[in-house]
């Protein structure tokens, strides 16, 4: 009962619960938008820290190389 | 209790700067600009983000929304073109350092005069803008461009004004290469952020 009163409440008024606060457009070039968006900030840290990763992975081995000759 | 000195010394000799452990893969002021830089980057990112999805909420026909101003394409498209010299001069500008630090001088110097001339040729922009009421208070489209553009001129002023006071340690032989590598660094974010947002915003 306790969380049939409030699911009701709920249906009766969709417009008052939105699922997303930004969900102010229903088009398809905004919803394409949120997805690319989402992609893009998700792989943007990836690529980042796969990037420095990489460096100093690639510094190591010319360190390495440089003392294997010394 | 510290370790005397010249036993510190002898130390650095059992283990010296090359060895495997205390060898510096990544200079220390680098590091921390590059891991800078990286939280710069994503503020971007998340600000072009939400530009994006609202941009995309509206209505082909309403954005840019009718009866606003328009943002001068073209002026700043030179004013991008000053931005990139400036980048480019400061590019140059590390290429000398290793010829002596005194050479990298005068370019630095013209690299900040070419970040000033883009920040003068944007308040001009700015200034005419608010003039026809492009405000912050117009709606979403003032809101953005005032927000992004605002960030960005925020962080030129910023990097300007520390590489203003760079300069003067760089003439007087006080800036580490280090220090140089990681205030360039910094520049370059400043400057490759630009033509980004530029595309983003105005086009």
């Amino acid at each position: 009962m306790s969380r049939l009163v409030p699911a009701l409440v709920l249906l009766a008024s969709p417009r008052v619960a939105q699922a997303c606060a930004v969900c102010f457009s229903a088009t398809e070039s905004n919803r394409g938008a949120f997805i690319g968006t989402t992609a893009f900030l998700t792989l943007l840290p990836l690529m980042m820290i796969g990037s420095v990763a990489y460096y100093v992975y690639r510094r190591v081995q010319e360190l390495e190389g440089q003392e294997r000759e010394a | 209790m510290g370790i005397p000195v010249s036993d510190k010394r002898d130390l650095r000799l059992i283990h010296p700067a090359s060895s495997r452990e205390d060898r510096q893969i990544i200079p220390s002021e680098v590091l921390g600009m590059v891991l800078f830089i990286g939280t710069e980057v994503m503020l971007f990112a998340g600000m072009i983000s939400a530009y994006t999805v609202v941009r995309a909420g509206m209505p082909v026909d309403a954005w840019p929304p009718p009866g606003q101003p328009r943002l001068p394409i073209m002026l700043t498209a030179f004013n991008t073109l000053l931005l990139l010299a400036s980048g480019g001069v400061m590019w140059h500008a590390g290429r000398k350092y290793a010829e002596g630090f005194e050479k990298s001088v005068k370019p630095v110097m013209a690299s900040l005069a070419l970040g000033v001339a883009f920040l003068l040729l944007q308040g001009y922009e700015w200034a005419n803008l608010l003039g026809e009421g492009l405000t912050m208070q117009a709606g979403p489209y003032g809101s953005f461009f005032f927000l992004i553009v605002g960030t960005h001129a925020l962080h030129a002023i910023i990097a300007i004004l520390i590489l203003s006071v760079a300069t003067y340690r760089l003439r007087a032989g006080e800036l580490s290469e280090h220090g140089f590598t990681a205030l360039r660094a910094f520049w370059y974010f400043v400057v490759g952020v630009w033509p980004v947002l530029y595309w983003q915003v105005y086009l």
